[in-house]
């Protein structure tokens, strides 16, 4: 009898190591991805004049929050309109300021204000998913306009197509701010950029605001359009070839903000 | 030549005469901008609630204020903007007093007590906009429900034909399981609305899940949705007496509250200050 208890133990350890150790192959299939150094993003700060990234110690906290998978949808939000904040107060501190002369309770100081009214300044969202930077827009700036292009992106063919605009009349006389989550391939943002420029908007007047970018699609936005501004808040190292989502990133933010997609907690994981 | 004269004087009143009766020939035609219109009383609101046991107009001292600020063509964005969320909110609450509440027995500090609450998480309340202008509702409704989904239609009405035309849609998967919110800022004609809410049934929806939001409607609109929906529940500010045929826009209506709120056409251009 011992003998036959000794070959149960024997089959049943056997079973435990495989199962462990298959396990263990499994989990090593994900993929750990680490972010740029400060080296590299000094570098690409210096290829392209246009491009601000902001201040690592600012976005750490946040970002980490927004990537975790298991972040649920009210903290997604919440963590997202502070990041979201954050990037519309720096593209507002690009515009162009005036010099006056003001007087306080106690004697005259130099003040230096943005030249223009809340007015004329316009945000633009790429919707579906950059409609979420339009909650805390009107917040900071409550009297800018706001113009929507529906652009979608064909999952087969990762293609933009565009579908539907609206964009105020006067466009062409104001400071836009064009707004997207995420900077993958660019072609979306190409598509969006070339429609403002056909309706009139100067280079110089346009400011891109996203969440997460890489590198090939800044490089492909700044090849056609030079002369606007791009502030990111992380430069992500990968563009996943196949899926054109970048990795680690945050999967697809529409959908996570949205909470249009609860199933999508498992982000892309194959290869 | 004080023949000529009188007949110079007379021919030139001729022609003042025809180009003043002209263009007043001229005004009658064209959509008078200075017409008055009075809004129902409360006899024939009544008697619209009577008729349809779903829908819920707010109270009128409650959205007489606002309302009177927004439909205000003078209105800035701002002020537009900030009272447009107010009342939004107001009847974001009101849709929210009237989903299904479940019974508990809870305990205060001092002691125990019958606890109405909604049966719902926020995560099963779905808020549906029919883009451009439901997007407004957006702001105030995840404020009020924060852990709401939100799903979007977008239906644009062509100008010409007033025809709804569908382009494209962003639903939550698990739709058919969720209490809706469906939002727009005005029901006119319905056509819009209707397209909406076909598709919503579409997808799985009960019409007894959905509730209808809208700041300003007319009879016909209401009648038109009821006659399809008769399930659905509808919560307006206010119902306006008259849609006009031609341009289906309501009157006295808020004009376009799309363009308005996200401030695509401006009216009055300011000079720019230097």
């Amino acid at each position: 009898m011992f003998k036959n208890l000794i070959r149960i133990g024997v089959n049943l350890s056997l079973f435990n190591s495989t199962y462990v150790l298959c396990k263990s192959v499994k989990d090593e299939k994900l993929p750990h991805y680490h972010f740029l150094n400060d080296q590299d993003l000094n570098k690409l700060l210096k290829k392209h004049q246009n491009l601000s990234i902001i201040d690592r110690t600012y976005t750490e906290h946040i970002l980490s929050i927004i990537r975790d998978v298991e972040t649920e949808t009210v903290e997604f939000r919440k963590n997202s309109d502070r990041l979201i904040r954050i990037l519309i107060e720096q593209a507002i501190s690009q515009i162009e300021k005036k010099k006056h002369v003001k007087q306080s309770p106690l004697g005259y100081y130099d003040a230096h204000e943005v030249k223009f009214e809340d007015e004329e300044i316009c945000f633009v969202s790429i919707l579906r998913s950059g409609n979420a930077f339009l909650f805390e827009g009107l917040k900071a700036v409550s009297g800018a306009s706001i113009g929507q292009i529906l652009i979608q992106r064909n999952e087969d063919t990762a293609l933009p197509s565009y579908l539907f605009q609206k964009l105020p009349s006067n466009i062409k006389d104001q400071q836009v701010i064009l707004m997207d989550p995420m900077l993958a391939t660019g072609s979306s943002a190409t598509l969006a950029l070339r429609i403002l420029k056909n309706q009139g908007v100067k280079q110089e007047n346009i400011t891109f605001l996203t969440l997460v970018s890489c590198e090939q699609g800044i490089e492909k936005l700044f090849r056609e359009f030079p002369k606007i501004k791009i502030i990111t808040a992380q430069v992500d190292p990968i563009l996943l070839k196949d899926f054109h989502y970048l990795a680690p990133g945050i999967g697809n933010f529409g959908d996570r903000y949205f909470g249009t997609d609860k199933k999508s907690q498992q982000t892309v994981q194959q290869q | 030549m004080l023949k000529n004269i009188t007949k110079l004087a007379f021919c030139l009143g001729l022609v003042n005469g025809t180009f003043v009766v002209c263009s007043q020939q001229k005004n009658n035609n064209v959509l008078n901008r200075n017409e008055q219109y009075n809004f129902l009383s409360e006899n024939e609101l009544h008697n619209l609630m009577k008729k349809h046991k779903n829908l819920s107009i707010l109270n009128r001292k409650q959205t007489e204020h606002i309302l009177s600020l927004i439909r205000d063509t003078n209105a800035d964005i701002v002020s537009f903007r900030k009272n447009a969320d107010r009342l939004i909110r107001i009847l974001m609450e009101q849709a929210l007093c009237q989903i299904e509440k479940k019974k508990y027995v809870k305990q205060s500090p001092l002691g125990l007590y019958e606890a109405n609450e909604v049966k719902y998480d926020d995560e099963e309340i779905c808020i549906v906009s029919i883009l451009r202008s439901g997007n407004a509702f957006l702001n105030e409704g995840l404020k009020v429900i924060c852990g709401a989904s939100i799903g979007q239609i977008l239906i644009q009405r062509n100008e010409e034909t007033s025809m709804p035309k569908y382009y494209f849609e962003k639903l939550p998967e698990d739709i058919n399981q969720q209490q809706i919110i469906l939002v727009d800022p005005m029901l006119a004609s319905g056509g819009s609305a209707s397209m909406a809410l076909q598709l919503l049934l579409n997808k799985g929806v009960k019409q007894e899940n959905i509730i209808f939001l809208t700041l300003v409607s007319c009879e016909q609109g209401l009648n038109k949705v009821f006659q399809q929906f008769p399930n659905i529940k509808i919560i307006t500010a206010q119902v306006d007496p008259i849609l006009l045929k031609d341009i289906n826009y309501l009157a006295p209506g808020i004009g376009d509250f799309g363009d308005r709120y996200f401030g695509t056409i401006k009216k009055n251009t300011h000079p720019i200050k230097v």
